[in-house]
């Protein structure tokens, strides 16, 4: 069944303008509980009480505001309306950066591209996107927020994925790297040798969420009023003595190889 | 459970996650630190005073607000029926606390799909554990290859890429295979072959905006500055602005999560240079081992599965982050405009 775009633009750059419709490329497979009134077993509201008095608060008495230790500052609809950012559908191009520039770190939610009119121009951006394996650093505003994010080539389709903003990052950079004394060459050797040994293929099929299966069975048998059993595994104690159990890991592999 | 403050090298933000990082027989201990942090500035809901308003769930016609104890987590089993879901039921079907993270698939950088990745950590180190970090963070780096493993975080199994970069071990949580979606499953078609012409166009204007490099100030968030600048206006201007004595029950979100970040990256900086100070999880072993034997079997199984809710003072030592994230799996309502304090009373009230 065809997904249905959550947004339209228009990427920018020069004279170019390509159409586009974005397409969520997460879906929620989470189990959600609703909360529930305990005995009467039906859903819930919420409402907005004053902490000390635990009166509800009606909507026309409740504000805005920024609340610092010692402050608190209005705002209201009018202003916070007018510090919005003014809608538009323009995706505008920054620069185009070679791979790796923009850390996986920024990462947030990717979504993919599709043509909104003007297949040409698609085609054209994704045929360019994937041969010069660059990647877009996009500015934009959709649903009254701006959003920066990475406009790049996934197997020939052009995908875009919105960034966290600068102030939501632990700056990795400011960091220094680890202390301590010198590695000796043979156990870096070593080391090395063990990640090849242990080379594979990225294979996320392989994997499954254990957790969301054990919901879903617990909803599914919640239906029929039984209950869940849970399996239990062993635990492993830590080691020193790094250079030898370096040699132990990597004969114990040679000799399953 | 018995304090631990005589580790005396420094206080900080607990690791989000602790344990050990089993490559081949070479365990090595580390922390997990989370690499990203909320805003600065929230907006919040306030009564005419400015004082923060608290969320509460009220029953259909009920006029009182509910107590934790009448509250249940449920699910619709048929058009407007639910039924209640324990939490020890959920709690059940929590995966088993494992403290390792078994190392021993190793893929080139190249090939891990960045669709993927959900949410980064910092890995630190243990004290005493720095020279296997330095060591596997060298050797993937000289392979150009990062390691796939599971592990397992409050009860449920995440898949992690570990990447070394400039040293520094970073694990990303990655989304399962079914939690993407393919261009196929959306309906998209294979884009067609552009004329040539179109093609050199389209190039050429790529080529005008070519760059090596970006000003960070470019990942800024033009309309947080806005509404920040504002702020500190009104406030300058004493505009729309009440003051109000300091007290704890409305701490706020701002100068505690800036203070959070400073602390986060002294412990960062320090535990990389030095090790992590706290050798808490053997302490911590030891400690539950003995609860569970005078407690019996569900206070075992608490512990092991590291059940959501907590004791005050163990939530107090949580990072907001931390809190945040406990909210998040308990499903509670506006946990984004939450401080720390809001989140510890209801993630208490869920549990």
């Amino acid at each position: 069944m065809a997904a249905r775009a959550v947004w339209k633009g228009v990427i920018r750059f020069g004279a170019e303008r390509v159409p586009v419709k974005l397409y969520s490329a997460v879906s929620d497979r989470n189990v959600h509980f609703r909360l529930l009134d305990r005995r009467h077993h039906r859903p819930v509201h919420q409402t907005m009480i004053h902490p000390e008095t635990g009166e509800a608060v009606p909507r026309d008495e409740r504000r805005k505001a920024v609340v610092s230790k010692q402050e608190r500052t209005f705002f209201d609809k009018d202003e916070l309306a007018e510090l919005e950012p003014t809608p538009s559908r323009d995706i505008e191009v920054m620069h185009f950066l070679p791979p790796g520039v923009i850390d996986h770190q920024w990462y947030r939610r990717p979504y993919f591209l599709g043509p909104d009119g003007d297949d040409e121009a698609f085609n054209a951006l994704a045929v360019a996107l994937a041969d010069s394996s660059r990647e877009g650093l996009v500015h934009w505003v959709m649903r009254h927020k701006t959003y920066v994010g990475a406009l790049r080539d996934h197997d020939g389709h052009p995908v875009l994925i919105t960034l966290r903003h600068l102030d939501e990052v632990v700056d990795a950079e400011a960091l220094d790297p680890p202390g301590g004394g010198q590695l000796g060459t043979g156990e870096v050797k070593m080391a090395t040798e063990l990640v090849e040994m242990y080379a594979a293929e990225f294979e996320p099929e392989t994997y499954q969420d254990e957790y969301r299966c054990r919901l879903e069975d617990l909803v599914e048998t919640k239906r029929h009023g039984k209950r869940v059993k849970v399996k239990r595994r062993r635990q492993r104690e830590p080691n020193d003595e790094l250079a030898s159990t370096l040699e132990a890991s990597l004969a114990r592999e040679r000799k399953r190889a | 459970m018995p304090k631990r403050d005589n580790n005396s090298s420094f206080r900080g933000p607990r690791p989000f996650w602790s344990g050990i990082i089993a490559f081949g027989l070479v365990n090595l201990p580390v922390g997990l630190y989370p690499a990203h942090h909320s805003r600065d500035v929230t907006l919040r809901e306030v009564d005419e005073e400015g004082t923060p308003l608290a969320r509460r769930y009220f029953s259909e016609r009920g006029r009182k607000p509910l107590k934790s104890s009448e509250l249940a987590r449920g699910v619709e089993v048929a058009d407007g029926r639910y039924v209640v879901v324990e939490e020890q039921e959920i709690e059940d079907a929590a995966v088993e606390h494992r403290r390792e993270i078994e190392l021993s698939r190793f893929v080139s950088l190249e090939e891990l799909d960045p669709l993927y990745f959900r949410q980064a950590y910092f890995l630190v180190p243990d004290k005493g554990a720095l020279k296997p970090y330095k060591l596997l963070a060298e050797a993937m780096e000289k392979t150009r290859r990062a390691g796939i493993a599971t592990l397992v975080m409050r009860g449920r199994e995440v898949l992690v890429a570990i990447l070394a970069e400039g040293g520094i071990l970073r694990a990303e949580a990655l989304r399962f295979h079914d939690e993407l979606r393919s261009p196929e499953s959306i309906g998209l078609e294979e884009p067609g072959q552009p004329t040539p012409k179109r093609e050199q166009q389209m190039r050429k204007a790529m080529d005008k905006l070519n760059a090596k490099t970006f000003d960070p100030d470019e990942l800024i968030d033009p309309h947080m500055e806005a509404l920040q600048k504002r702020v500190r206006q009104k406030r300058r201007r004493h505009e729309d602005t009440v003051f109000v004595e300091d007290n704890d029950t409305t701490e706020s979100n701002n100068d505690e999560d800036g203070a959070e970040v400073i602390d986060l990256m002294q412990v960062l900086k320090r535990s990389l240079t030095r090790g992590r100070a706290a050798p808490s999880d053997n302490e911590h072993r030891q400690s539950s081992a003995k609860d569970s034997a005078s407690k019996g079997a569900s206070s075992r199984r608490k512990s092991a599965s590291q059940s959501l809710s907590g004791t005050s003072e163990d939530l107090k030592k949580l990072t907001r982050e931390a809190l945040y994230e406990r909210a998040q799996a308990l499903e509670i309502a506006e946990r984004s405009k939450m401080n720390k304090a809001q989140l510890i009373k209801a993630i208490q009230q869920q549990g």
